[in-house]
């Protein structure tokens, strides 16, 4: 009995011992055999399509470096890719209007936790995700870019073939969206006939702070945002409405992230948007049918209450409002070019409007001050000359008027401040438009081309 | 058997038997299967080769046996850490900067290449980007263990007179890191250490000017003595950050901040100084001095 148990073991261990040899291999193939045969059938699958690839990637709004992470905008961004040969792929952007040449860098296929798409030396791709703000310009900070990704993993749950003209993709540190959809032959030759340029430098033409979009009869304001969204209003029964998305350039045009609804109109995007300079207009489709864009001095919807919140939010809770630019004026950003200054004290940090800066406290009048900040001993400083509006501007007609009180210190005249100061006592008054929580653009309402962008520190 | 024939009739145990033994040899004839293909990225990644990797085995690899990885390689770097790759057309004119500037001089000093040969990090790993820390400070280079030396920044790299303080930051890194590399194989002497107090994990909050007050050649030798030593090789063969000019500038423009020849920032530095050339001098069998003259030339003839 003793030898039969031997014998039942002897069986039972060999048969277990072979039943895991069953589960080594799938359809016959070992998992080196699975993982090279995934690996062959993606690199087949990008250079399987003839005419490329549109590769749109979406941010979930969260950054990280060194296991930190960061909020900030989500947003989308949208490439034309061409996998030329194992290595080698070359590509657009709509990141920036100078990404409108192709331009060539390597990528390749590895296998991590999962089978992933790498490009692995500098691109297009890697400018929005460079931890050098001077270079992403991004919002997220120093060693943030804007949450983009290089490093993607296929994410389908379906073998390459079966997954037709589309490939999900998922960033490996910042796990950013990535969808690679087949381009047509009509999509290609628009890239390399510089449609995108046309696309993604026709609004920057029009001068005005207002851009307004005439479709069917119907009037749409735009406001593109520094966060690389764009705000859609409308007006609807008297009243204002507006939808908020992130949005992307192709060759056929801009697209919005998420479509917008206005009453019964849908609009997915606007196509072949192109500058006509004789008539300082952009013409382009909307649906199919005949659109236009033309600058307007005013607001579809002035929101009257907006510069009593302004200055009220900064008053009440001993805050400033801070501008990294100063005006923007005819297209040009930091106009005046208060950034370079540095006769002020120190050098440049932001330009500051401070409800209340002066009172009896410091043995004044009440007043605000529109004043240059300076960094002085790694510290904050007021600039050396400055002017004195008083507080708190006018409200009146549902905007804010400012008028001069005086000056701390002398102004040089035609200096950077002196300027900036000339366009904030226009009497024509400025239109608030509040773009964030914490945020207002304030817009000279004469003719809408000049404009400064608040934020609040605080 | 009689045991067991008793209670099994002789055909069931034969079945018996014969499972066992086809089991057996199945099992068998599985570990024996040959793989007829290497496991996937076995002996590391390959791609098609082109100037870039050409120029890179004639130029390092062959003569001194290191090999450059300029393809991003996920988990080669920090992770998870924002960094970028360096753009394919930097690689060449970086590694050639390298090459004429930072090794030049010690083929020169040695008489050959033998010395770099033996002691360069036999991996020399590059990024596009800085490396950024939660703290505000950046990485510019690294040393791991005399294997391996991470160069930053090669985006940044330009040859021109105007952007003289990026290549002098460059080089200078490079220098720092070979310093490492040298310090692991025969460390400095232990007596360096007690020429400075005051180490600190907070240097980044002290400036290059006030740390050469307090006898250090840049904030950053403030971090620990290892940091302190090959900042003085460096600042002696490169130059070193903000200095008098608000740029990189030559050692002694930097020793002229310490508050001058009598003050004790000058002479502790001139202690370190005199540490570091006898420990080349000693170890190396290198004359520091001209080595740096060398260094100097180098560099001012290589900028355009």
């Amino acid at each position: 009995m003793k030898r039969i148990s031997l014998y039942i073991l002897v069986v039972m261990m060999v048969s277990a011992g072979c039943q895991k040899k069953d589960s080594d291999t799938i359809g016959g193939l070992t998992p080196d055999q699975r993982i090279a045969k995934a690996l062959a059938a993606y690199q087949s699958k990008l250079m399987g399509s003839q005419y490329g690839w549109i590769f749109v990637e979406s941010t979930t709004g969260i950054a990280y470096n060194q296991g930190v992470s960061q909020n900030g905008p989500a947003i989308t961004l949208a490439y034309y890719m061409q996998f030329v040969d194992s290595n080698t792929v070359v590509m657009f952007s709509d990141f920036d209007t100078s990404m409108s040449v192709p331009k060539s860098s390597s990528y390749r296929i590895k296998e991590l936790t999962r089978p992933a798409l790498i490009f692995d030396t500098y691109s297009y791709l890697h400018v929005p995700c460079d931890p050098d703000p001077a270079i992403s310009k991004s919002p997220f900070g120093p060693g943030y870019g804007w949450g983009t990704d290089f490093e993607f993993s296929f994410s389908d749950s379906t073998v390459p073939a079966a997954a037709g003209d589309t490939v999900h993709l998922r960033g490996n540190l910042n796990s950013a969206g990535g969808l690679l959809i087949k381009a047509t032959q009509a999509q290609r030759d628009a890239y390399y006939s510089g449609a995108l340029r046309n696309n993604t430098t026709a609004l920057l033409n029009i001068l005005e702070y207002f851009k307004r979009l005439t479709v069917n009869g119907v009037t749409y304001e735009l406001r593109p945002n520094a966060d690389r969204t764009i705000t859609v209003t409308w007006t609807s029964g008297g009243q204002a409405e507006s939808q908020t998305t992130s949005y992307y350039f192709t060759a056929s045009g801009l697209v919005f992230a998420t479509p917008i609804v206005a009453g019964s109109a849908t609009l997915t995007g606007i196509d072949n948007l192109l500058w006509n300079p004789g008539t300082q207009t952009i013409t382009a489709t909307v649906g199919g049918q005949a659109a236009t864009i033309k600058g307007a001095t005013a607001p579809i919807s002035n929101d009257v209450n907006a510069p009593g919140r302004w200055w009220h939010y900064a008053n009440d809770n001993g805050g400033y409002w801070a501008s990294w630019n100063g005006w923007h004026v005819n297209g040009v950003d930091d106009a005046f070019g208060v950034t370079q200054v540095t006769d002020e004290g120190g050098p440049f940090y932001q330009f500051a409007y401070i409800p209340n800066l002066l009172g009896p406290r410091n043995g004044n009048p009440n007043a605000d001050a529109f004043v240059p900040l300076v960094v002085k001993n790694n510290a904050l400083a007021l600039g050396n000359y400055f002017s004195v509006p008083a507080t708190p501007p006018s409200f009146a007609g549902g905007r804010a008027t400012f008028t001069e009180l005086g000056t701390i210190g002398t102004i040089p005249a035609g200096s950077p401040v002196d300027k900036s100061d000339q366009v904030l006592y226009n009497p024509a008054g400025f239109y608030l438009v509040q773009t964030g929580a914490k945020s207002y653009d304030m817009v000279l309402a004469s003719n809408a081309r000049s404009w400064i962008s608040w934020f609040s520190p605080f | 058997m009689r045991l067991i024939s008793k209670i099994l009739p002789p055909r069931i145990l034969i079945v018996l038997c014969i499972g066992v033994l086809s089991g057996m040899t199945s099992c068998k004839k599985d570990s024996f299967t040959p793989i007829t293909t290497p496991p996937v990225g076995l002996g590391g990644d390959d791609w098609k080769h082109d100037s870039i990797d050409a120029f890179i085995y004639d130029s390092l690899t062959v003569p001194y046996n290191v090999a450059v990885y300029y393809k991003w390689l996920p988990g080669q770097l920090d992770f998870p850490t924002d960094i970028t790759p360096p753009d394919a057309a930097k690689v060449v004119p970086v590694l050639k900067a390298l090459l004429n500037v930072a090794y030049a001089p010690y083929n020169i000093q040695t008489g050959n290449n033998a010395f770099l040969r033996r002691y360069l990090p036999k991996a020399l790993e590059l990024a596009g980007s800085a490396e950024y820390l939660p703290n505000g400070a950046i990485f510019l280079g690294q040393a791991e263990g005399g294997t391996a030396m991470l160069l930053y920044q090669v985006n940044y790299y330009s040859r021109m007179k105007a952007d003289s303080n990026a290549f002098k930051q460059m080089m200078h890194t490079m220098h720092h890191e070979f310093g490492h590399i040298l310090n692991h194989n025969v460390l400095y002497p232990v007596s360096f250490k007690t020429i400075s107090t005051g180490y600190t994990g907070n240097w980044y909050n002290i400036s290059d000017a006030d740390a050469r007050q307090l006898g250090f050649i840049t904030s950053y030798a403030q971090a620990a003595p290892d940091e302190d030593f090959v900042e003085m090789v460096s600042s002696m063969l490169a130059g070193g950050p903000n200095g008098p000019s608000g740029g990189y500038d030559e050692y002694e423009a930097l020793l002229s901040q310490t508050g001058g020849p009598s003050s004790p920032g000058y002479q502790t530095i001139k202690q370190k100084e005199a540490v570091v050339v006898d420990y080349f001098q000693r170890v190396w069998n290198i004359n520091f001095y001209a080595l740096r003259a060398t260094c100097r030339t180098a560099f001012v003839n290589y900028l355009q």
